[in-house]
């Protein structure tokens, strides 16, 4: 059955291929790193490309609208889309991923390294669970090139954890520079794009906003915020993820940091040129957020933040409504580790269970998210659906219900 | 599948693409129907035996990644067919990657049940190889028993602090004495992190003090001991593995005299030739200061450009100079810190009783007059 799914998909995929005029790799359509990736709510897609220092967005809104949304389930998928792309599975890299709101195909970004070279692709799986390479020439495009665009030379500095000597690993990070750290995330909201990364100088953490259709206004705020779990007040590291709701009566973004900050941003306080602080107001304690998802469960509204480190955490909107943001002088001196009384700080919600790693993850329709799931037993990595109420993933495991006798007497 | 023959049917096929569709088939199905690209930007060819549609050539051919048995679920690779009378060229959209192993899954005949396969692999410009360990010095198979430093040269640059996982000193009983090296917070490393020094912990070389006193020398005289270095020691880029190496050395005499340049024999080269001027020693020195300790310089002492090459041993030294020698009086100087393999030098013993004179010298100085032709 999957085979023939597999099959049928790819015959008209390349089909569609072998029919464009153009491709990707030898138009003036110049992506070279395909990374955040974010939908407008028609269904344009922006594409962050770090290498470039742009974003692109692809006109998708011709897309079929999809009848009824089922849940989507690929196991092995990065085995799958490295063999679309012809390489094997340690030559793919799997940058972020986005639910197209129309037909609610899952769009996943991934560098391709092959013949010393890294390759954009962006790869759809659909409704029917088939993998498809997306022509992006076959799209209008259009980008917008950020300004302060860092530069191309400076890059990360390497360190040992705790005192000890940089590893191998740590050593390699010298060689990544800090301009890829220039789109971390896109959140679309009412014709503009805000975008969070890093700009060109000692004041790194900035937030962007752009206005689409793309006409060369963009603004770029830095910001500053204080950070809990540190004991100080951070410029350089960028917000990771970020969603724009209704707070204390206004629409501000709500962003999550590395090690653990929650803040508050008014979108009234954006402005060029400005220097703002956000208002810590909540901290998970420690890891790294790598998703945000807003989502209604029992007509309330809520934010499901993924991360790293640790397992997801999900809080409610209105919780964030009425909160004193904190400062230095509402804590003891010095850092905190995650078993300081401290932590967790603040509207943090509550942490629910989800078997295995996301590396990212989306809403796929009013009932599911969507996840790249590093299995926990095996360490494989799958496209799976889970249903936002509960999405444990416990049928993983072996558990009081998967006994036979459980059932017996009932 | 003869890969030999590929470049001449791309040839042939190329000819047959641009307008010679009339040509007879038979010509080319007797060279093989099936031409496996040779670079990353070729094509895979397929004449079969009919005319086909390109509607039907995913049906006839499709490459994959990896080795032959294509699962089930594998994906076929992206790409663009085109089609020309019975021959089927396919292109992926991401050229072929080099070091990649391909898998082609075809028939000949849309009537054909089973398909076939056939595997090829885009050579890699270099082809990779492990991380190994090049040279441990000193590389004789008899070292004195108050030796101080082994090096260990690598291929590439390694991962640091873990060597003491991956470094054994080890008895002829199979004993293994984790206390022979000095274990200082910071490895010795190379610049480039090529070449790793292990000092012998100098506690258990100098009697009588320290560790010599507790734990006892670490080798001794007469006894056979292995040095090894295991696998899986991850190379600093991430990419390779250390393969495993031992050295087996059986400990002979302790150096316990102060190094003297009378017990030298001297070899001299002739003038206006670019013979070596070449040095035997008595006994191995430091591999690494033999390098840059001993230097040849002209009467007025003007240095000489030139080679140094170390045997192995660190027992024989040889100095090839850039150009002719065009003066017969040379100099050979010889920094005084230079180190025998035990660490003792020119000045002073490593392991002495308080009441023992030092040597008051910097450099020792060798005048070398040239033979002529």
């Amino acid at each position: 059955m999957m085979k023939n799914f597999l099959k049928k998909t790819l015959l008209s995929t390349m089909l569609v291929m072998a029919s464009a005029s153009v491709y990707a790799s030898d138009t003036a359509l110049d992506l070279k790193f395909a990374g955040a990736l974010e939908f407008s709510d028609e269904g344009t897609l922006f594409v962050g490309d770090n290498y470039n220092g742009a974003i692109y967005a692809f006109d998708m809104k011709n897309a079929e609208l999809a009848a009824d949304v089922k849940p989507i389930s690929v196991l092995d998928i990065d085995v799958r889309i490295a063999g679309l792309l012809g390489v094997g599975v340690n030559a793919l890299e799997i940058n972020d991923m986005a639910v197209h709101p129309k037909s609610h195909d899952v769009y996943i970004s991934v560098s391709r390294i092959g013949n010393n070279s890294s390759m954009p692709a962006i790869v759809a799986v659909t409704q029917k669970n088939q993998l498809k390479l997306l022509d992006l020439s076959a799209y209008a495009a259009n980008k917008q090139l950020l300004n302060h665009y860092p530069d191309q030379t400076t890059t990360f500095k390497p360190r040992g954890l705790m005192g000890t000597p940089p590893s191998a690993r740590d050593l390699a990070k010298g060689d990544v520079k800090l301009s890829s750290l220039a789109i971390m995330d896109i959140e679309y909201h009412k014709g503009e794009l805000f975008v969070a990364g890093v700009a060109y100088d000692n004041f790194l953490s900035t937030l962007r906003r752009i206005e689409y259709p793309f006409n060369g206004n963009q603004s770029v705020t830095n910001v500053e915020m204080y950070h809990i779990a540190h004991d100080q007040y951070e410029t350089r590291a960028p917000i990771r993820s970020m969603s724009v709701q209704n707070i204390d009566g206004i629409d501000q973004l709500v962003a999550a940091y590395t090690c653990s900050p929650l803040v508050l941003v008014p979108l009234e306080d954006l402005k060029n040129g400005a220097k703002i602080s956000a208002k810590t107001v909540a901290d998970f304690g420690n890891g790294q957020p790598v998703d945000m998802i807003p989502y209604t469960l029992n007509n309330q509204k809520m934010l499901f933040v993924t991360n790293n480190s640790r397992s997801p955490q999900v809080l409610s909107v209105s919780g964030l409504n009425n909160v004193k943001g904190v400062t230095d002088k509402d804590f003891a001196r010095g850092p905190k580790l995650d078993l300081s009384p401290e932590l967790p700080y603040g509207p943090v919600g509550e942490m629910v269970m989800f078997e295995g790693v996301s590396l990212h993850m989306d809403l796929l329709s009013d009932t599911h998210f969507v996840s790249l799931t590093r299995d926990a037993k095996t360490g494989s990595l799958n496209l799976d659906s889970n249903p936002t109420f509960f999405p444990n993933r416990v049928h993983n495991l072996e558990a009081e219900y998967d006994f036979p006798q459980y059932y017996e007497g009932k | 599948m003869a890969k030999h023959s590929t470049s001449n049917l791309i040839n042939i096929i190329l000819i047959v693409f641009i307008g010679c569709y009339f040509m007879h088939q038979s010509a080319l199905a007797s060279a093989g129907r099936l031409v496996l690209p040779s670079q990353s930007d070729a094509p895979v060819v397929l004449n079969i035996i009919e005319n086909i549609d390109l509607l039907d050539a995913a049906e006839l051919l499709e490459v994959y990644v990896g080795n032959k048995n294509v699962a089930e679920n594998s994906v076929a690779i992206a790409g663009k067919y085109s089609v020309s009378h019975s021959l089927i060229s396919f292109k992926p959209i991401f050229e072929f990657s080099s070091g990649q192993t391909y898998t082609v899954k075809y028939k000949l005949s849309l009537k054909d049940t089973h398909y076939l396969t056939e595997t090829f692999i885009i050579q890699t410009d270099v082809a990779p190889t492990p991380a190994h360990v090049t040279a441990i010095y000193p590389s004789g198979t008899t070292l004195p028993e108050n030796i101080l430093r082994f090096y260990i040269h690598f291929s590439e640059p390694m991962q640091p602090n873990v060597a003491r996982k991956f470094i054994k000193l080890v008895d002829e009983n199979g004993n293994a004495d984790n206390a022979a090296f000095m274990n200082f917070k910071q490895e010795l490393w190379s610049p480039d992190r090529k070449r790793l020094t292990l000092l012998m912990d100098p506690g258990r070389i100098k009697r009588l003090v320290a560790t010599n006193k507790t734990l006892g020398p670490a080798l001794i005289e007469g006894k056979k001991y292995n040095l090894s270095v295991a696998e899986g020691w991850p190379a600093a880029s991430g990419n390779s593995d250390l393969t495993a190496v031992s050295k087996t050395f059986i400990i002979g005499e302790a150096l316990r005299s102060i190094p003297t340049i009378n017990q030298w024999k001297i070899d001299k080269p002739t003038y206006n030739s670019i013979e070596p001027i070449t040095i035997e020693f008595d006994r191995p020195f430091d591999f690494q200061q033999l390098h840059t300790n001993i230097v040849v310089t002209t009467s007025t002492g003007k240095l000489i450009n030139g080679n140094v090459d170390v045997s192995e041993t660190g027992k024989k030294w040889q100095f090839y100079p850039s150009q002719h020698w065009t003066t017969n009086k040379l100099k050979i100087a010889v920094n005084a810190t230079l180190e025998d393999v035990a660490g003792n030098n020119f000045k002073d013993l490593l392991d002495h009783s308080v009441d023992v004179q030092t040597n008051q010298v910097n450099s020792i100085s060798i005048d070398l007059n040239l033979g002529y032709y």
